[in-house]
C-alpha cells in the first residue's frame, strides 16, 4: 500500500512536468500577445515591443519556461500579465466556488443515479427500467450548455423559483449543480445498472436469499457493495471531467470558479493564470486516479497491490 | 422501451420545450417615469460581459475597466455637452507660446476618498506615475509635472501636443491618491482604488463583481450635471455575465422585478426585441469607429489599385445591413465616424466620397487588371495562370457578414478562402500580413486612431493594409502636432483625401451601441442627452425609482 503511495505520488512529477511543458507550447506557439491585448487599440509596435521586454516575453521559450518554473518551485506562482493580481490568490480564490459546483454535482449525481440504477437492475425490462434508463440516456446525451440555458429559462425567468446567474446561497446552486450533475447521473445510472445486473446474477446473492434474507437486505448489503466497485472508479475518473464540465456550467451561470477563469485567461494570453491552473489540474486528475485505485483495497478485500 | 413508456418520455420532453420556448412572461405594464424629485438611495446594478482586469486608470485599457473606474476619479478638465473643453479639478490653465508647458491652477478644498488633501503634489504624482507607468496611448508627450504652489502645476512636455487638453478630459487622466498607492502597492486597482470621484471603491472580485458606494463628501461635479453631489445612488455595481442569453435573461428579470439595472452588449436578436419592449429604456449611439475591410496593399494582386477599387465597386454593404445586422448597425461611407471628435474637419464638405457600388465597373477593372473568367467561372490572371483564389481572415463574433462578403465576390468571379480566428489570433495573424483581407471593428473617441491605421509607423501593429504613403504620414503628423487649428482640419481632411484615393479598404458599417435600462433607473434621459455618452458623469443624475 505505501509502496503503491509512493511509487503513486513519485510518477506524478514526469506528468505534471510533461502537462505543464505541453500546455506552455501550445499557449505560446499561438498566435495573439498577451501585451497587443493590455496595450489596446492604440498601442504602437515600439509601446508594444517595450513591454515584451518588460515582462519577458521577448526570451526564449525554455527561459521563460524554467523562469517559471523556479518560480513555482519557490511557491511563486508570480502575477496574472492581464490583471496583475497574484496567481496564487486568483486560483485560490476561484477553488471554493469550482469545489462547490463540482462537490454538489457529484454529490446530486450520486443521489440520484444510485438508487435509479439499482431499482432499474431489480426490476429489468419494465417499465420503470425502460423509462430511467431512457432518462438516463437522455441525461448523458443533452449539451451541458442547452441544459443550462433551459433551467434557467424555465426555472429561473419564466416561473422564477430560482436565482438565473452568479453565486450566492444554496438556491444559486441548484441549477448549475442540476446541469453540471446530469450527464454524471446518467452515466452512472446506466453503470449502476448493469453491474448489479452482474452482481446479482452471482452465486453468492443466491445463497444469500437461499437463507432467507430479505430482498432489501440482500441488495442493500450484499450486492450493492460489489456493484459499487466499478462505480467509484468512474467516479474518481469523472471528477476531472466534472471541473471540465465546470469551464462550460461556470460560463452559462456566470459562476466566479477555476473554469471561467481559465477561459478568460486563455482569451487574453494570461499565461501566468493558464499555468497555474492547468498544474492543478493535472494534480486533481493524477490524485483522482490514485485515489480510485486505493478506493479498491477497501470496497475489495482481495485486491492487494502490494502483492 | 415499452411504447408507454416512450409516450411517457415524450411528452414530458415536449412539455419542456413548450414551456421554455412557447410561453412567455407576460409584458407587466409600465408606467412612464415620474417626473419626481431624484430620492437618495438605491443600487444600480449594471451587467457586463466581460471583468475588468484592474481599476488602476493608469494600469488598464479595457472599456469595461473605465467604465468602473471613471466613478471614482475626476479630470483636470472635462468636456460640456458641444464637446469642447470645460473645467473640472482646475480652475484655469495656459499654454505656454511654444506649447511646450502647461500651467493649471487647482481647485482647492478637495479630498481624496482617503482623506488625503488634493493639492498640486498629489496631481504632480498622478502625473509623473502617468508618464511612467500608463498603459493607454494618450497623454504621450507628457514628459514631468511639476509643483509650482500648493495649488498650481506644470506640465512640461517633449513636443507640442494640440490635443493635450483632450488627452486630460479622459479619465485615464483620473487623478488618484499618492497615499493609496503607496498602502496599496504592486495591488494598487485589485485591493483598493481611490480618487477624489463621486462613487468609493467597496469591493472587486475580478471575474465576478464590482461595487462602488456612494462619497458622501463629494460636491464638486462638474458643471454638465445638474447634480452636484453626492450622487443620488448609495451603490453602483458591476456584474460580470460572460454569456450573453444568461445576461439579458438576468435583466429582463431584475427589470421586471423593479431592480434598477442597466445593460449592454446585447446580442442583435435581443437587441430588436428589448428596443420594442415598452418596459426597457434605451439609448443608442453609433459606435466611435468602424468596421473595415482592409485589403493588404502589398500582396498580389492588391498591389494594384486597381484591383482594390474593383473591391470597393464589387461590394455592397447595403443588404448587409438590412438584412443580417437590421437595427444594429449603418452603412459606413469611409473609415472614420460621424460620431468621432474630429470628424467633420477630417471628412471635409463632401464625405461620401467613396465610390458606389457597381459589379459592371469592378468587372471592366478586374479584366483591366489581367483577370478574366475561366471555364468554372472564377477570375484567371492571364499573365501567370493564376486562379483568382484570396485569403479572408476575419475574427470569431460575426453573424454571418464575412460569409455574404464571401459570396459577393464570388459572383464576381474571386474564390474566397475564409479563415475565422478568436479575435486575439486574428489581430496577430493578420499583421504577418499573409492574408489578403482582413474584416474587423475599431473604436476610438477621436479620429486619430482611424488615421492611424493607415500610417507607416503602424505596419506591424494596427495597419493591417500596410499602406505605406509619404504623404499620409507628412498629413497625419502635422494634424498631429500642428499647435494651428485650422492648420490640423485641413491636415486631416487631405490625409482622408489621399487614404480614400489609395483606396486600401473598403469601409463596411457603424455599428450602432445600445444601453437599456430598467424603468426603475431615473436620470438615462441626461445620459442619452450627451453626445459622448459620459454616463461617468451623469452617474450623478442617475438616481433609483422604487416601485417601477
Amino acid at each position: 500500500m505505501h509502496t503503491l503511495l509512493a511509487r503513486r505520488l513519485a510518477s506524478m512529477v514526469p506528468i505534471v512536468l510533461g502537462v505543464t511543458i505541453a500546455v506552455f507550447a501550445v499557449l505560446h506557439l499561438a498566435p495573439g500577445c498577451p501585451t497587443t491585448i493590455m496595450l489596446g487599440d492604440h498601442a504602437s509596435p515600439e509601446a508594444i515591443e517595450e513591454l515584451r521586454n518588460k515582462l519577458g516575453l521577448d526570451d526564449p521559450l525554455y527561459v521563460q519556461y524554467f523562469r517559471w518554473l523556479s518560480g513555482v518551485a519557490r511557491g511563486d506562482f508570480g502575477r496574472s500579465i492581464h490583471t496583475r493580481q497574484l496567481v496564487l490568490e486568483m486560483v485560490l480564490q476561484r477553488v471554493p466556488a469550482t469545489m462547490e459546483l463540482t462537490f454538489a454535482a457529484m454529490i446530486l449525481s450520486l443521489v440520484i443515479a444510485v438508487p435509479v440504477g439499482v431499482i432499474s437492475a431489480t426490476k429489468q425490462y419494465s417499465v420503470v427500467d425502460h423509462a430511467t434508463m431512457a432518462g438516463a440516456l437522455f441525461g448523458v446525451s443533452m449539451p451541458v450548455f442547452w441544459q443550462g440555458l433551459m433551467g434557467m429559462l424555465v426555472f429561473g425567468f419564466l416561473l422564477g423559483w430560482l436565482p438565473i446567474s452568479g453565486r450566492g446561497g444554496l438556491e444559486h446552486l441548484i441549477l448549475p449543480a442540476i446541469t453540471l450533475g446530469t450527464s454524471q447521473a446518467g452515466l452512472i445510472a446506466r453503470l449502476t445498472r448493469s453491474s448489479m445486473l452482474e452482481v446479482i446474477r452471482q452465486d453468492y446473492i443466491t445463497t444469500a436469499r437461499s437463507k432467507g434474507l430479505a430482498e432489501r437486505v440482500v441488495i442493500a448489503k450484499h450486492a450493492l457493495k460489489n456493484a459499487l466497485i466499478p462505480v467509484v472508479t468512474i467516479l474518481a475518473l469523472q471528477l476531472p471531467a466534472l471541473f471540465g464540465g465546470a469551464v462550460i456550467t461556470e460560463t452559462v451561470f456566470a459562476w466566479p470558479g477555476m473554469g471561467r477563469l481559465i477561459v478568460t485567461s486563455i482569451f487574453v494570453r494570461d499565461f501566468p493564470v493558464v499555468q497555474a491552473v492547468t498544474l492543478i489540474m493535472a494534480m486533481v486528475v493524477i490524485l483522482c486516479n490514485l485515489l480510485a485505485d486505493v478506493s479498491y483495497i477497501f470496497l475489495d478485500p482481495r485486491i492487494r497491490y502490494d502483492s | 422501451m415499452s411504447r408507454n413508456g416512450t409516450l411517457l418520455l415524450a411528452s414530458v420532453m415536449l412539455l419542456v420545450v413548450l414551456v421554455a420556448t412557447g410561453c412567455p412572461r407576460a409584458a407587466e405594464p409600465v408606467e412612464p417615469p415620474a417626473a419626481a424629485e431624484p430620492q437618495p438611495g438605491g443600487t444600480l446594478t449594471h451587467l457586463h460581459n466581460a471583468s475588468p482586469d484592474n481599476l488602476d486608470p493608469q494600469g488598464t485599457v479595457m472599456a469595461v475597466s473605465w467604465w468602473v473606474f471613471s466613478r471614482m476619479v475626476d479630470t483636470l478638465v472635462t468636456r460640456d455637452h458641444d464637446l469642447g473643453i470645460a473645467p473640472h479639478l482646475a480652475e484655469s490653465w495656459e499654454m505656454s507660446k511654444d506649447g511646450l508647458t502647461w500651467t493649471f491652477r487647482l481647485q482647492r478644498g478637495i479630498r481624496f476618498h482617503d482623506g488625503t488633501p488634493f493639492n498640486a503634489e498629489s496631481a504632480a504624482f498622478s502625473f509623473n506615475r502617468f508618464a511612467e507607468v500608463a498603459r493607454v496611448g494618450i497623454l504621450a508627450q507628457l514628459k514631468e509635472t511639476v509643483v509650482v504652489d500648493e495649488y498650481t502645476i506644470e506640465m512640461r512636455l517633449t513636443a507640442a501636443a494640440p490635443r493635450f487638453l483632450d488627452d486630460l478630459a479622459s479619465h485615464y487622466a483620473g487623478l488618484i491618491s499618492p497615499a493609496a498607492v503607496e498602502k496599496y502597492g504592486a495591488d494598487f486597482g485589485i485591493a483598493g482604488m481611490v480618487g477624489t470621484g463621486p462613487f468609493k471603491f467597496h469591493e472587486f472580485i475580478p471575474g465576478d463583481r464590482v461595487t462602488l458606494v456612494r462619497n458622501e463628501e463629494y460636491a464638486w461635479g462638474p458643471p454638465i450635471v445638474e447634480n452636484p453631489g453626492p450622487a443620488h445612488l448609495e451603490r453602483i455595481e458591476l456584474l460580470v455575465i460572460p454569456e450573453d442569453m444568461t445576461r439579458v435573461m438576468e435583466f429582463e428579470d431584475r427589470a421586471a422585478r423593479g431592480y434598477a439595472v442597466t445593460l449592454t452588449l446585447a446580442p442583435p436578436a435581443d437587441v430588436r426585441r428589448l428596443r420594442a419592449d415598452p418596459a426597457v429604456q434605451t439609448i443608442t449611439r453609433t459606435t466611435t469607429g468602424a468596421d473595415i475591410l482592409f485589403i493588404n496593399t502589398t500582396k498580389w494582386p492588391f498591389d494594384d489599385i486597381r484591383m482594390r477599387e474593383a473591391l470597393i465597386y464589387a461590394i455592397n454593404t447595403q443588404p448587409i445591413v438590412d438584412l443580417l445586422l437590421e437595427g444594429v448597425a449603418v452603412q459606413a461611407h469611409t473609415f472614420i465616424s460621424p460620431s468621432q471628435i474630429g470628424y467633420p474637419d477630417a471628412a471635409g464638405p463632401t464625405p461620401a466620397i467613396q465610390r458606389p457600388v457597381d459589379p459592371q465597373r469592378a468587372r471592366e477593372l478586374f479584366a483591366e487588371a489581367g483577370w478574366l473568367p475561366g471555364p468554372d467561372g472564377i477570375l484567371v490572371h492571364q499573365g501567370t495562370g493564376k486562379r483568382a483564389e484570396f485569403g479572408f481572415l476575419t475574427p470569431t463574433g460575426y453573424v454571418g457578414e464575412p460569409e455574404a462578403i464571401v459570396a459577393q465576390l464570388r459572383d464576381l468571379g474571386l474564390d474566397i478562402r475564409m479563415t475565422v480566428l478568436e479575435p486575439a489570433a486574428s489581430v496577430a495573424k493578420a499583421r504577418e500580413g499573409v492574408y489578403e483581407l482582413y474584416l474587423i471593428g475599431y473604436g476610438w473617441p477621436d479620429v486619430s486612431l482611424g488615421f492611424d491605421l493607415f500610417h507607416t509607423r503602424q505596419i506591424g501593429g494596427l495597419n493591417f493594409s500596410f499602406l505605406s504613403d509619404p504623404q499620409v504620414d507628412e498629413q497625419i503628423n502635422t494634424a498631429l502636432t500642428n499647435l494651428d487649428p485650422e492648420v490640423r482640419a485641413a491636415a486631416w481632411n487631405a490625409a482622408h483625401v489621399r487614404i480614400v484615393q489609395l483606396a486600401p479598404f473598403v469601409p463596411m458599417w457603424y455599428d450602432m451601441l445600445f444601453t437599456f435600462a430598467s424603468k426603475a433607473v431615473g436620470g438615462m434621459e441626461l445620459v442619452g442627452a450627451h453626445p459622448l455618452w459620459a454616463s461617468d458623469i451623469h452617474a450623478l443624475d442617475l438616481h433609483y425609482i422604487p416601485g417601477k
